[in-house]
């Protein structure tokens, strides 16, 4: 019941984000200031969330698991700072995460 | 003989037409696709956390109905960290609220067509759909040409996505990796890339993390907004000091 209210109540809102400009034409041209903030706020939840995520794999990790996580996690960074595209860095960001795992648990 | 001709050019020229938007349609299924293989490592990790608890099917209906990866993902990931449901729904729209600045750019390109095109259409407008839309306006051409490319392009974009997702949220449990656990930071993280590339945002998306990281014992996922609340404080306070 929570999901389905969940998904209805955010799946109305974006829907209304979407077709509300399109149909009021004040809308259609907000501030700059407005469009700055907005685009922020979902830059710094999406931000909070990688943190949250990292956070919780990391809590209840030993050291050769967490060193993993946090080189790959710096690899991604890497990776996706030079401009390369999703599947690239996720792709970069796996194969270190096994690599320094392996390493770091042989050693 | 002046009819015949006539009649023979507008045959002519409803063919060309029909010619047209039928490349159109096609550039519009081939860009879809094109941009679809770039999303498939995202789909599949939403997949995943859409299969790894239920109910099934509203987890699986988030996809077409949220249609925007990140807000999804958030939304399920509060809702499986217990998130009081103001705060699950404030994440998920506080993440999906850019979709106004990207429908306001396409309203004038679409101050022409019917109604009912812009209650259907507004329902696909995402990244990628907005990203290929612009694209395609930037080459001109008939509003009929623009029409059929966006129509083409966003229903395969929206099909094939659902697809993936749901492709993700089957095998997801299957697939036990640890290591693609890491792959949801990392996705996250592709997201906020394009952001450091200015002061304001690179100290608003700094502080958002550390408030986010020393947050995440705050109850029912407040963490997140109160994250998001702090990132977009310290980016206005940074804004204002940069010199113009």
């Amino acid at each position: 019941m929570n999901t389905w209210l969940a998904v209805l109540a955010v799946g109305l809102g974006s829907y209304t984000f979407r077709v509300v400009p399109l149909f009021v034409p004040w809308i259609a041209s907000p501030p700059p200031r407005v469009e700055r903030v907005v685009t922020r706020a979902g830059a710094a939840s999406l931000a909070a969330l990688a943190v949250a995520s990292i956070r919780r794999q990391t809590a209840h990790a030993d050291l050769p698991d967490t060193t993993a996580v946090v080189a790959a996690l710096v690899v991604g960074l890497l990776v996706a700072r030079r401009g390369a595209r999703m599947p690239t860095v996720v792709l970069a960001g796996i194969a270190t995460h096994i690599a320094v795992g392996l390493l770091a648990h042989g050693a | 003989m002046p009819v015949a001709h006539d009649a023979g050019m507008t045959t002519t020229r409803s063919h060309e037409t029909a010619t047209d938007l039928r490349a159109e349609w096609r550039d519009g299924v081939v860009a879809a696709l094109t941009m679809l293989v770039g999303f498939v490592p995202f789909a599949l990790v939403i997949g995943a956390t859409v299969g790894a608890h239920g109910p099934v099917v509203a987890r699986l209906a988030s996809t077409p109905l949220v249609l925007g990866g990140s807000a999804q993902l958030a939304v399920l990931e509060l809702l499986d960290d217990g998130g009081a449901m103001a705060l699950v729904i404030g994440t998920g729209l506080a993440i999906n609220a850019r979709l106004l600045t990207y429908s306001a750019s396409l309203a004038p390109e679409w101050a022409g067509a019917s109604r009912r095109f812009r209650l259907v259409a507004a329902a696909t407008i995402i990244d990628p759909t907005w990203a290929l839309s612009r694209e395609r306006a930037a080459r001109g051409g008939s509003f009929e040409a623009r029409r059929s490319f966006y129509a083409a392009m966003a229903s395969v974009m929206v099909l094939g996505w659902t697809g993936l997702v749901s492709l993700g949220a089957a095998i997801g449990p299957a697939v036990d990796l640890a290591a693609m656990d890491v792959a949801v930071p990392l996705c996250l993280l592709v997201l906020v890339v394009p952001n450091l590339t200015t002061r304001p945002g690179a100290a608003g998306v700094a502080a958002a993390a550390l408030v986010g990281w020393g947050a995440t014992a705050a109850p029912a996922g407040s963490g997140v907004l109160l994250a998001a609340l702090a990132g977009v404080l310290v980016a206005e306070l940074v804004e204002r000091q940069v010199p113009r």
